[in-house]
Parts: structure tokens; C-alpha cells; sequence
């Protein structure tokens, strides 16, 4: 019985997992900030388009191979990131604000750095065994950026894969128009 | 002579149409005046279906190929960001633990 409720808990805390990393990306006001920014990046891929993305990864690839492998256990990756032409563009109040949300939920912080105008964190959900659920926020004085990677993950692992592709960040899928 | 003229006179006898004469006639002026429907040939139909077919099979096969490379761009793009933010973040946290820790 016991097991049987640790499990229900566990399962449930799965599904919320997800739940609330979306509910930090949607409690900053993407669409009011995205006018002010000089270039935005815009990425909703949920399981069935990381599905269909994965069948397009080259299998001669090493580093796309790779990709494929480490995206095998996702349920969905969400990105959005702003970069903008002068400081003060948005308020650091609100970001903060919205990442205090993560408090008292399943996510821990494992990194975290407190700078004047400058906040970045690694936040990660897991049942003890495995990483459930990835949430990256970079909050800088020009850029902010927000990921939310739903699955089983290793964050060593997507470092790794940091400029392979060759993809200059910014000059790809620079879309006006973010949605929450 | 008067034979003649009789048989003549017989042969040009006015006589009254029968009945419906008028209205047979006036119907098929009226279908004759209508637009003739052009039956096209099965075979052609049966082509014109196929070419159809084909042209909406290579339309949805190529937007699902466009639609692919899509979103596997979006996932490199994500990734790419995801791993640069990590190894940011993790520079930052190694600078500052070397100020900190001579």
C-alpha cells in the first residue's frame, strides 16, 4: 500500500513537473516584450514535433546522432529568448518574480548566480533516479532567455552538444511574434 | 383532265394537324435550343482523378518534409541555446568560486 502511494505521488509529480516549468514561461509576458527586442527566438516542439524532428536527425551525424539519442526520453522542449539593442529593456523584477514561483515545487535549483543585473539558474526536477524535467533561465542585462525541457534529461549531456550544430543562435527563426 | 384535277385537288386538301402536333413541335425546340451536356469518356475521368491524386500526394509529402526539416532546425536551435545557457551559467558559477577560493 505504501508503495502503491509513493508511486501515485511519484507519477503525480511527473505530470505536474511540466506544469509548472510552463507555468514559468507563461508568467512573463513574452508578447509584450518581444516588440522591444531586436531578435527573438520562439521554439515550441511538443512529443508528436520532437517525433517528427528526430526522424529528420542525420544518422551519419555524429552530433545529430547524439541529438537524437539525448531528445529519445523528452516529451517536449520550449525556448523562448530575447535579445535586445540597450539594458533596461525589461524588468529584472518581474523575472525574478516569476522564478520565485519554482519555490516549493518539485524543482531544485542546482545552479544558481545573483549578479547586479544578471540572474541565471538551473533548475531540475527528478524522482530520485532520474532528471524529469530542466528548466534553464539566463537574465541578462541585453538577453533574456528561458528554456523548458520536459523529459528525462542530462544537462552534462546537452552541454556538451553547445556549438556543434554550427547555428548562429540568432540570425535562425529571429520570428517578431512570441507566443506564450 | 378532270381526273386529274380531282387527284390534284384531293392531294392538296387542307387537313388539320393532329393533336399535340404544336406542343411536340414547341418541346423540341426548347431541347434543341438547351446546351448539350459533354460526356467525357470514363478513361479520362479516371486519368484526370489520378494526376489529381498524385499532385495532393507529392503536395502533402513535400509540406511534411518542410515541416520536418522545421522542426528539426527549431530542435537544433533549442538545444544549441540550452547548452550554451548551461555552459554559461557554469562558467560564471567557475569564475566566481575561483575570486572566492584563493
Amino acid at each position: 500500500m505504501k508503495r502503491l502511494f509513493s508511486s501515485l505521488a511519484l507519477g503525480t509529480a511527473a505530470i505536474l513537473a511540466p506544469l509548472y516549468a510552463q507555468d514559468l514561461i507563461k508568467s512573463i509576458d513574452w508578447e509584450k516584450l518581444a516588440p522591444k527586442a531586436k531578435e527573438t527566438v520562439n521554439v515550441t516542439l511538443d512529443g508528436s514535433m520532437l517525433k517528427l524532428a528526430s526522424g529528420f536527425l542525420s544518422a551519419n551525424d555524429p552530433d545529430q546522432s547524439n541529438a537524437k539519442e539525448l531528445i529519445s526520453g523528452l516529451n517536449g522542449i520550449y525556448v523562448r529568448s530575447l535579445k535586445f539593442d540597450k539594458p533596461g529593456e525589461y524588468s529584472f523584477a518581474e523575472i525574478e518574480k516569476a522564478v520565485s514561483t519554482l519555490k516549493g515545487t518539485k524543482w531544485n535549483k542546482i545552479v544558481d548566480v545573483n549578479g547586479k543585473d544578471e540572474k541565471s539558474g538551473v533548475y531540475i526536477q527528478s524522482n530520485g533516479q532520474k532528471i524529469l524535467g530542466l528548466i534553464v533561465v539566463a537574465a541578462e542585462p541585453t538577453e533574456l532567455t528561458v528554456v523548458n525541457i520536459d523529459g528525462a534529461i542530462d544537462p552534462a549531456r546537452v552541454r556538451e552538444l553547445s556549438g556543434k550544430f554550427g547555428i548562429p543562435k540568432i540570425d535562425i527563426d529571429t520570428k517578431k511574434s512570441l507566443k506564450k | 383532265m378532270n381526273r386529274f384535277e380531282d387527284q390534284l385537288r384531293e392531294a392538296m386538301r387542307r387537313e388539320d394537324p393532329p393533336a399535340g402536333f404544336t406542343d411536340r413541335v414547341m418541346r423540341r425546340i426548347q431541347e434543341e435550343s438547351r446546351p448539350k451536356v459533354v460526356r467525357m469518356p470514363v478513361m479520362r475521368w479516371l486519368s484526370m482523378a489520378a494526376a489529381a491524386c498524385l499532385l495532393l500526394s507529392a503536395g502533402a509529402w513535400r509540406y511534411e518534409q518542410y515541416r520536418g526539416e522545421k522542426a528539426r532546425d527549431q530542435l537544433l536551435l533549442a538545444l544549441e541555446i540550452t547548452g550554451e545557457k548551461i555552459a554559461l551559467t557554469q562558467q560564471k558559477v567557475d569564475s566566481i568560486s575561483q575570486r572566492t577560493i584563493p
